[in-house]
């Protein structure tokens, strides 16, 4: 509790910067101008967010206004209870319709990200689709190697004046999957609350 | 640019996100499959202790039987109030299939309910159970698919029977476990509880003679336990006069008592 506490407050305190209101931007060609074809624009470091307690990737910007993003990461679940660690991969399709600028300075927020992502695990444990051993429509659906997520977070960034690395951002983003999904409406009692987890990272944009 | 509506969009996603954080019950998560948990573990363990503590040299005494709660968490809570409302339930013993996916946040929702439960319960993996490290979970959370304990002079033998989760190439029934609680009990009566019964798909087709052999090798063999079928039977598998009986899902909104006394026992079904 004392923790999701703490986040509201940091929320709250980000917001209230961000009152203010100067300007509006929607130019993200300026930001990130530079990059084209098949060289990533962005590097990631997250925590948590069910695609492993680490994860490392990068990023692509594109589209007309470069607000569309993909990026590209590399998890790790530790052994827990079981014999051996997990290594997970996750593509993640990011949208991120605002940017905005606090006062004249070189720190700006992205108020709204939305993601969809796609991550699967290694491992013995896990299969795509049900092995052979079991009967049709066994275990109906499920594939307990890939989930489908879907996430919305938020982002605060710092432009940097020179050098290779652009900006400078965290942000965190809160998720759901399938399996959490289809309880809401396969099983009675799952409220829609329960079935967010939050996850923070870092990104810098080259 | 248009700062009115910019203002509405940040407060809808402030209004959003904030919504979403208060929600959650745990912040962080690695992964739907990661198996670490925080609060308690080795439940069944605990468990044994307090029955065979609490009902010691007790030969009279009255259990409730569960199974399948995977997919009916309300129906859950309701046998649970139902079950702390009968003064007469010494302990529970559920049967298997505490989730649906095996994913770790479905273990932490059943071991909630479950801890609302005022009597202590032994808990026995089901097939659902194995899905990805669903297993591992189970272990660290409640104990030994295999297990036993004494109330009394009687025995309750848990045993895991999901065969088609390991493909059949386990020991699974693991008989020589079976051999080795029979030949070393003092105890005088047995009740023997698994998940899925034998002609069950999940049981391994080929040694259910041999598994009914090592169940009638046990102490006078009073009853079987077995839930996975989700319906109430009461059948004569053998016909050698070791009756099974089923218990069904939780969204049938039934569960069984039994009374076990000097004389035998009494079952009884009691609908919530």
């Amino acid at each position: 509790m004392k923790t999701k506490w703490l986040l509201f407050k940091i929320i709250i305190a980000i917001q209230t910067i961000c009152t203010p209101l100067h300007v509006f931007g929607t130019d993200w060609r300026t930001l990130h101008s530079g990059q084209s074809g098949f060289v990533p624009s962005q590097a990631i470091i997250q925590y948590a967010g069910n695609m492993g307690a680490l994860s490392i990737g990068t990023s692509w910007n594109y589209g007309k206004n470069k607000q569309w993003e993909t990026d590209l990461c590399l998890g790790y679940v530790p052994k827990g209870n079981t014999n051996s660690s997990k290594a997970t991969i996750t593509i993640r399709e990011n949208y991120v319709p605002w940017f905005k600028h606090i006062g004249n300075s070189h720190i700006y927020i992205e108020p709204l990200t939305c993601s969809i992502f796609l991550n699967t695990i290694f491992g013995d444990n896990f299969w795509q689709h049900q092995p052979n051993r079991y009967p049709e429509h066994y275990y109906e659906k499920l594939s307990t190697k890939t989930r489908v997520h879907i996430a919305f977070g938020q982002r605060i960034e710092l432009e940097l004046a020179k050098g290779i690395i652009r900006s400078i951002g965290l942000y965190y983003e809160f998720n759901t999957y399938d399996l959490r999904i289809r309880s809401l409406f396969q099983g009675e009692g799952v409220k829609f609350s329960d079935l967010w987890s939050l996850a923070i990272g870092f990104r810098c944009r080259f | 640019m248009n700062k009115i509506a910019y203002n509405i969009a940040v407060y809808t996603c402030l209004l959003l996100l904030s919504f979403l954080m208060t929600g959650c019950d745990h912040v962080f998560e690695y992964h739907p499959y990661d198996t670490r948990f925080d609060g308690e573990d080795a439940l069944n363990n605990k468990a044994i202790d307090r029955i065979e503590q609490t009902l010691a040299n007790n030969d009279s005494f009255c259990f409730a039987v569960i199974s399948d709660t995977h997919i009916g968490y309300t129906s859950f809570e309701k046998a649970v109030a139902s079950i702390n409302a009968n003064q007469d339930i010494d302990f529970v013993l559920h049967l298997g299939d505490l989730t649906d996916s095996g994913i770790t946040s479905e273990f932490i929702k059943t071991r909630n309910i479950l801890s609302n439960l005022n009597a202590p319960c032994v808990t026995l993996i089901g097939n659902h159970d194995f899905l990805g490290t669903g297993r591992y979970t189970f272990s660290a959370m409640f104990g030994n698919p295999d297990d036993s304990f004494v109330v009394g002079n009687t025995l309750f033998v848990i045993i895991n029977t999901n065969s088609k989760e390991y493909d059949y190439a386990a020991p699974v029934p693991d008989i020589s476990f079976m051999e080795t609680i029979a030949r070393n009990t003092q105890a005088q009566r047995t009740i023997v509880c698994m998940h899925a019964r034998p002609g069950s798909d999940q049981f391994n087709t080929n040694i259910e003679p041999l598994f009914q052999y090592y169940v009638k090798s046990f102490p006078d063999i009073m009853f079987c336990l077995n839930g996975h079928d989700h319906s109430l039977q009461c059948d004569d598998l053998f016909n050698d006069g070791v009756i099974y009986f089923g218990t069904p899902s939780i969204t049938k909104h039934q569960y069984r008592i039994f009374r076990i006394n000097d004389n035998g026992y009494e079952n009884e079904v009691v609908t919530f």
